[in-house]
């Protein structure tokens, strides 16, 4: 947005009353959802730290909620995003749980239960409306959403890294940051990758055919839809 | 390039005799590489989310989760017209400032003008202002980019985040912010404008940080009243041709310095001030003990 604009001062719209409380916890949501692809039916929401004690006087739980909808950050119904999900039949538990020390204090952790397509995020929001995603199915991560990111988790074949970044190659994008990271004995590994443009339509569908592909998601900029412009 | 400065503004609008808010227009359309409509129109949308903001914050009747707030803006509009003091326009300001903040405690949508918990001052002091005036919605708008050199001049010499420099730097930057737009709007110029800014801020200087239970409420939502009151009367002062003997650049530096001398305690870690009265404290065990009470233990399933 650049640092003399107006825009950064007056904005952005946010729904209150905390950025790292409300409006972070909106974007773990949001971000759970977009990992499991659609909207999901039960889902447990583990609160840590910070927020297992502060949820009730920030609405963390309706902010939550909101972004399982795949509310943004500044949709006004997130005040009533509890009872939304109720009229959808979105079952959605809260529990608190103690992560250890390696976590920020203000963490949350999301478990979509679905046999077929288990989700689980565990991620921080660092202040400012910001995210970490710290843990995607049990692989570390790292991923902030100031980038479009790709997260692939595939068999640890020889070459695959390379196939991937060859499809990415095919579409012109720029890669920004690339992290593989296998589990030895399972030989499964979790690839994230952050480009610099939007990602095309097609992306999605070529990567999905690569050899020993289980799980193709595109995680778009954190702030999508925000734009002033 | 990072803004640090008033002068250079001061100068321009000076020399090119044109007022604070236009200076600011052009200033974005240089960095934002778009014209004029798209610039006004994308100002337009800010101010709609301010106004449904103090519309419906006038009207919140029910206190908050915690108890603390709620209710406070529409019991002032309710008693201005039989026993107020001050009189109409200050009771007006007050209630708008002290809605919005409300509304946003009650998960309202908002918009951080610097910050969320000071996100009543300028809205309020503006559409108080426009009123007052009958201003039309470009010159409404005007007034808005007005106040952005001021906050800009702050976040970037100081800052504008109360972890950071204490309160001061959130309401006391909203309010010399809306000081600047409170006069773009009633027609004075630039220099009066950034002179406004500079009274408020110094009337400012020190305000710490010190959040109840770290909610924004207490103190957050009643200060964002009583600030954009304050606001009024800087621009006011400043329009009669009061000038501050320190000019505003220099307040910026005394804000900056003074938030860096601030302990800790009163950077919204609320460790100190009002947090850490008995009151305070008990609220804060109260709504901790409540909130974890409420959940089960992941470990209980």
């Amino acid at each position: 947005m650049g640092d003399d604009s107006a825009f950064r001062i007056l904005g952005p719209i946010m729904t209150g009353p905390s950025s790292s409380h409300t409006a972070g916890a909106v974007r773990i949501g949001r971000t759970a959802r977009l990992l499991y692809g659609k909207e999901p039916k039960k889902v447990t929401v583990y609160f840590h730290g910070s927020f297992a004690e502060t949820w009730k006087g920030h609405g963390s739980d309706k902010a939550v909620i909101g972004g399982l909808l795949g509310f943004k950050t500044f949709d006004e119904r997130i005040k009533i995003a509890d009872q939304l999900a109720k009229k959808a039949e979105v079952d959605i538990q809260f529990r608190r749980i103690r992560l250890g020390a390696g976590y920020h204090p203000n963490s949350i952790k999301i478990v979509i239960e679905d046999p077929e397509q288990p989700t689980e995020i565990i991620a921080e929001s660092v202040g400012g409306g910001d995210i970490v995603i710290r843990k995607i199915l049990g692989f570390p991560t790292e991923i902030t959403g100031n980038e479009v990111t790709l997260i692939l988790r595939h068999k640890d074949f020889v070459g695959t890294l390379s196939k991937i970044t060859g499809v990415i190659s095919e579409f012109n994008l720029n890669i920004v940051s690339l992290s593989s990271k296998d589990i030895p004995r399972e030989e499964i590994a979790m690839t994230t990758i952050e480009i610099e443009e939007k990602a095309p339509a097609e992306l999605e569908a070529k990567l999905s055919k690569i050899k020993g592909m289980d799980l193709v998601r595109i995680l778009p900029k954190l702030t999508e839809g925000e734009e002033m412009f | 390039m990072t803004i640090r400065s008033v002068e250079p503004f001061i100068l321009q609008a000076e020399t090119e005799g044109k007022s604070l808010g236009e200076i600011m227009i052009e200033h974005e359309m240089e960095i934002q590489e778009v014209g004029r409509e798209e610039i006004m129109s994308a100002m337009g949308k800010i101010w709609k989310v301010m106004v449904s903001s103090i519309n419906n914050g006038v009207k919140i009747e029910q206190r908050s989760p915690s108890g603390m707030s709620g209710g406070d803006a529409a019991k002032l509009l309710k008693n201005r017209k039989s026993k107020s003091i001050t009189g109409s326009t200050i009771i007006k300001v007050v209630s708008r400032a002290i809605g919005v903040g409300e509304f946003n405690s009650s998960m309202g949508t908002i918009v951080a003008s610097p910050t969320a918990g000071s996100s009543g001052v300028v809205p309020a002091v503006v559409y108080t202002v426009a009123e007052k005036f009958k201003a039309s919605e470009e010159t409404i708008v005007k007034g808005l980019f007005a106040s952005s050199l001021i906050g800009l001049v702050c976040d970037a010499v100081a800052s504008t985040s109360g972890s950071e420099h204490g309160c001061q730097a959130e309401i006391g930057v909203s309010a010399a912010m809306a000081a600047a737009a409170a006069v773009e709007i009633a027609g004075g110029t630039c220099k009066q404008a950034v002179n406004a800014a500079a009274l408020m801020l110094k009337n400012s200087l020190g305000l710490a940080c010190d959040p109840i239970a770290g909610l924004v409420e207490v103190p957050c939502i009643k200060r964002n009243g009583v600030m954009a009151a304050s606001a009024l009367v800087s621009a006011d002062m400043s329009l009669a041709g009061i000038e501050s003997v320190v000019p505003f650049d220099d307040v910026v530096i005394a804000m900056d310095e003074i938030g860096r001398m601030m302990p800790c305690e009163i950077k919204e870690t609320s460790e100190g001030g009002l947090a850490n009265t008995k009151t305070g404290r008990g609220y804060k065990n109260w709504l901790r003990s409540s909130g974890a009470n409420q959940l089960k233990d992941a470990s209980e399933d």
